[in-house]
C-alpha cells in the first residue's frame, strides 16, 4: 500500500463520550495525558499561590500576615508542589501524550499501569496536601526533609506524616511510570523506528526514565527510614543514639541531583523540536544530541554530593570535578540548539518564544550553577538567596519556560485547537519580565548574606529594596500565569481549529489527525529518519532524490518553499 | 546489541569507573557503596532485558544474527556505539490495523483507593485499614477477573498492528517483537 490515508478532520471525529466515568475508569495514554496536565497544572497554580504569599510577606521587613510556622508550611509545601507534584508529573503528561505518538505505537505498553500510576500520584499529592487541614498544619521542613529537623523532635506534627505517605505513593508511581514507558518505548516502536531515528526528544524521556527508575528507590528510601525514625523508635538518622544524619543527605541528594535532571532533560528535547520545526530545519548534530544527553544521565548520578560540601565531610575535588564535568555535555547541547537555528529560517511563534526563552533563562542557571559546583564559592553562599535564585533559573525559566513551549506547540495536538497567540504574548512577556525581576534581584540579595526559608528580616540588614523589587516581581509573574489560564480555558471551546499538522512538524505526531483517533494512526509514513513527516513531505514535493542525498552527508539540491533542507536559500 | 543496551551499559561503565575512583579519593563508604549497587543493579537489569528479549525475538535472531566470532570482535564497537545501523527498509506507508484497545478499567482507581487508605492507616490508625481492606480485595477480585480470560485478555488488550514489511533485525525488532509477544500471550 503505497498511499497514506488522509487524517479525519477534527470536525468528522466522533464527540468524545467525555462522561464522568470515561475519565475515571480510562486506560487511553492521551486521556491519562490530560488528566495529567490537568492535575499538575493545578498543583502549579496551587504552589505558585503560596509562593506569592510568601514573596508578599517578605516585602517588607517584619513580620506581616504570617507567623513563623505558617510561612515553614508554605515554603514546604511550595518546594513538594513545584518539585514532585508539578514538574515531575508533567514530564508524565508530556510523556502519555506525546511519546507513543512519536514511536508510531497505538498506546504505551501497559495501559492499565498507567491509569494506575495516575491516580497514584493524584492521591499521594492531596493526600500530602492535605496537611493543611490537620491541626498542626503540613509539613515545614522543606521539600529536603533533611534529618534532624525532620525527625518527631523537631516536626511533631501529623502533617508531616501525611506528607511522607503522600510523596512516597507519588515517587511510587513515578517509578512504576518509567518502566511502563521504557517498556514503551523498547518495545513498541513502529517497523522502521530504529533506536537511532527516535527524535531527540523520545530520547530524552529514554534517559530520564532510566534516572527515575534508579533515583526514586532512594528517595522511597529516604521517606520509609524517615518515617521508622517518627513513629516507630528507629534512630538511623538520630546521631544521639549511634544514626548518621548525613547518611540522610547522602541518600535524599543520591536521589536528589538525577531528580534535577529529570525535571530537566525532558524539557530539553521539547525545546530541541521546537527550535528545529520552528527554525524549519532538521536538528543539528542529532547523535551529538543522544549521547550529550546519555552523558548527562550518567553524570547526574556521580554529583551528588556537590549539594553537601558545607558538611564538610564529602570530598570536595571528586564532585567540584564530576559536577564541571556536566557543562561538557549540556555546552554540546546550547551548541546544536544554536547549529539548529543557524541559518534557519526562525518563525516567531509562541513555541519558539518560549524556546528562546528557555534558551536565555537556562544559560543562566547554569552558569551560575558552576559557581555552586565550586566549594571555595559554594561556602560563602550556601543556603542564601542565590541558591534559590540559582535554581529558579534552571527549574522555572529553564524547566517551565520549555514546558511552555512544549505546551504552545503540542496544545494542538493534544485538543485540536490553537492556542491564542495574542494571550500567549501577554503570557510570555509578563511571565519573561517578571521572572528575571523576582530572581534576579536574588542573586545579589545571596551576596549580601540573605539565607533562604526565612520570614523575617530587619530594616538594618539593607535588603528591603530588593526584596520589594522581587516582590513586585513576582506579581508580574502571577499576571502572566493568569494569563495562561485564560489562554487554556477560552481556547479549549474558541481556539482555531488546528488541522493534522499546523506548524509543519517534522515527526511522527503531525501524521495524525489532531487530536489522534483512537488507536493513534490510520496509517504510518515511510520511517526512514528521526523526521519521517519532513522525508514524506518532500517525497509528495517529489524531492525524493533531496532526503536520500541528504541522509548520505551531501548537499539536498531540493528545497522546502524557499529554504533547502538545510535551512538555506535556494 | 540493541542500541538500548548500550545505552544502559555506558552508563554502567561510567558509574562504575567513578565508584571505584571516588573510594580511591575520598574512602567514603556511603556514596561509594550507592555507585557500585546502580551498577549492579544496571547490569542486572541489562540482563534481564537481554533475556527477555532473546525470548520474545529468537526467530529473527535465528535468521539473521552474525557468526560467533565476529560478534565477540565487534563488542567493544558496539558497547561504544561505533558500529553501522543497516536501518529497516521499507518504502511504503504502513496501514495500521485498527483492532480494539483495552477498554476501560476501574480498578487502578479502586486499586489505588485501597492503597491510599492504607497508607493513610499508617498515620491515623488502624481502622483506616478495616476500611481499605475490602477496597483492595475488590480491586484485586476485580482487576485479576478482568484478565483472566486469556483468549479474551489477549483479544481486548491486543493493540493495532502493522500491514507490510516487517523490519531487519538489524534494524529493529521492535515491531516484530511485539507481533510474537502478540502470538505468544
Amino acid at each position: 500500500m503505497a498511499v497514506i490515508d488522509r487524517p479525519v478532520a477534527i470536525d468528522e471525529r466522533p464527540a468524545p463520550a467525555a462522561t464522568l466515568l470515561d475519565w475515571l475508569t480510562t486506560t487511553d495514554h492521551k486521556k491519562i495525558g490530560i488528566l495529567y496536565f490537568a492535575t499538575s497544572l493545578f498543583f502549579f497554580f496551587v504552589s505558585g499561590a503560596l509562593a506569592l504569599v510568601m514573596r508578599a510577606e517578605l516585602a517588607t521587613p517584619g513580620l506581616q500576615f504570617l507567623t513563623l510556622d505558617q510561612y515553614n508550611q508554605l515554603v514546604t509545601m511550595h518546594g513538594t508542589g513545584m518539585i514532585f507534584f508539578f514538574a515531575t508529573a508533567i514530564v508524565f503528561a508530556f510523556a502519555n501524550s506525546i511519546v507513543p505518538l512519536h514511536i508510531g505505537a497505538p498506546d504505551v505498553a501497559f495501559p492499565r499501569l498507567n491509569a494506575f500510576t495516575y491516580w497514584l500520584y493524584l492521591f499521594g499529592a492531596l493526600i500530602a496536601f492535605s496537611g493543611f487541614f490537620t491541626a498542626g498544619g503540613a509539613a515545614t521542613f522543606g521539600w529536603t526533609f533533611y534529618a534532624p529537623l525532620s525527625d518527631a523532635q523537631y516536626t511533631p506534627q501529623v502533617g508531616a506524616d501525611l506528607w511522607i505517605v503522600g510523596v512516597a505513593l507519588a515517587g511510587l508511581s513515578t517509578t512504576l511510570s518509567s518502566i511502563n514507558f521504557l517498556a514503551t518505548i523498547f518495545g513498541m516502536r513502529a517497523p522502521g523506528m530504529t533506536m537511532m531515528r527516535l527524535s531527540i526528544f523520545v530520547w530524552n524521556m529514554i534517559v530520564t526514565m532510566i534516572l527515575v527508575m534508579f533515583s526514586f528507590p532512594a528517595l522511597t528510601a529516604a521517606l520509609i527510614l524517615t518515617f521508622i525514625d517518627r513513629n516507630l523508635g528507629g534512630h538511623f538518622f538520630e546521631p544521639a543514639a549511634g544514626g548518621n544524619a548525613v547518611l540522610f543527605q547522602h541518600i535524599f541528594w543520591f536521589f536528589g541531583h538525577p531528580e534535577v535532571y529529570i525535571v530537566v532533560l525532558p524539557f530539553f528535547g521539547m525545546v530541541t523540536e521546537v527550535i528545529a520545526t520552528f527554525s524549519r530545519k532538521p536538528v543539528f548534530g542529532y547523535t551529538g544530541f543522544v549521547l550529550a544527553t546519555i552523558l548527562i544521565g550518567a553524570y547526574s548520578f556521580s554529583v551528588w554530593a556537590h549539594h553537601m560540601f558545607a558538611t564538610g565531610v564529602v570530598n570536595g575535588p571528586f564532585f567540584m570535578a564530576t559536577s564541571f564535568l556536566i557543562a561538557v555535555p549540556t555546552g554540546i547541547k546550547f551548541f546544536n540548539w544554536i547549529g539548529t537555528m543557524w541559518r534557519g529560517k526562525i518563525i516567531l511563534k509562541m513555541p519558539m518564544l518560549w524556546a528562546l526563552g528557555f534558551l536565555s533563562m537556562f544559560l543562566i542557571g547554569g552558569i551560575t550553577g558552576m559557581y555552586l559546583a565550586s566549594p571555595p564559592i559554594d561556602y560563602p553562599v550556601t543556603d542564601t538567596y542565590y541558591v534559590v535564585a540559582h535554581f529558579h533559573y534552571t527549574l522555572l525559566g529553564g524547566s517551565v519556560f520549555a514546558a511552555f513551549a512544549g505546551l504552545y506547540y503540542w496544545f494542538p495536538k493534544i485538543t485540536g485547537r490553537m492556542l491564542s497567540e495574542r494571550l500567549g504574548h501577554w503570557h510570555f512577556w509578563l511571565s519573561f519580565i517578571g521572572f528575571n525581576l523576582t530572581f534576579l534581584p536574588q542573586f545579589q540579595l545571596g551576596f549580601d548574606g540573605m539565607v533562604r526559608r526565612i520570614a523575617n528580616y530587619l530594616p538594618s540588614d539593607h535588603w528591603t529594596t530588593l526584596n520589594l523589587l522581587s516582590s513586585a516581581g513576582s506579581g508580574i509573574l502571577g499576571a502572566g500565569m493568569v494569563f495562561f489560564a485564560v489562554n487554556i480555558l477560552w481556547s479549549l471551546r474558541h481556539g482555531k481549529v488546528a488541522g493534522p499538522d499546523p506548524w509543519g512538524g517534522y515527526t511522527l505526531e503531525w501524521a495524525t489527525s489532531s487530536p489522534p483517533p483512537e488507536h493513534n494512526f490510520h496509517s504510518l509514513p515511510p520511517i526512514r529518519s528521526e523526521r519521517p513527516v519532513w522525508d514524506q513531505r518532500m517525497r509528495e514535493l517529489g524531492l525524493v532524490g533531496a532526503v536520500t542525498a541528504y541522509q548520505e552527508g551531501e548537499e539536498p539540491p531540493g528545497e522546502l518553499g524557499d529554504r533547502n533542507p538545510r535551512g538555506e536559500q535556494t | 546489541m540493541s542500541e538500548e543496551l548500550r545505552v544502559l551499559l555506558r552508563n554502567a561503565i561510567y558509574m562504575g569507573t567513578a565508584a571505584i575512583v571516588y573510594w580511591f579519593v575520598a574512602y567514603e563508604w556511603a556514596g561509594s557503596v550507592m555507585m557500585g549497587v546502580m551498577v549492579v543493579a544496571i547490569l542486572a537489569f541489562v540482563v534481564l532485558m537481554t533475556r527477555l528479549a532473546r525470548a520474545t525475538t529468537s526467530e529473527l535472531r535465528d535468521e539473521q544474527q552474525p557468526d560467533r566470532l565476529r560478534r565477540t570482535l565487534t563488542v567493544p564497537q558496539r558497547m561504544l556505539g561505533l558500529e553501522e545501523h543497516a536501518g529497516a527498509a521499507h518504502d511504503q506507508a504502513l496501514a495500521v490495523h485498527e483492532e480494539r484497545m483495552p477498554h476501560g478499567s476501574i480498578w487502578p482507581l479502586i486499586s489505588v483507593v485501597a492503597i491510599a487508605l492504607a497508607s493513610v492507616g499508617l498515620v491515623f490508625g488502624g481502622w483506616f485499614w478495616v476500611i481499605g481492606l475490602p477496597f483492595g480485595l475488590w480491586a484485586l477480585w476485580g482487576w485479576a477477573t478482568q484478565l483472566a480470560p486469556p483468549s479474551a485478555a489477549t483479544h481486548q488488550d491486543a493493540h493495532a498492528s502493522f500491514e507490510g514489511s516487517r523490519p531487519s533485525a538489524s534494524g529493529d525488532g521492535a515491531a516484530a517483537d511485539r507481533e510474537t509477544m502478540r502470538h505468544e500471550t
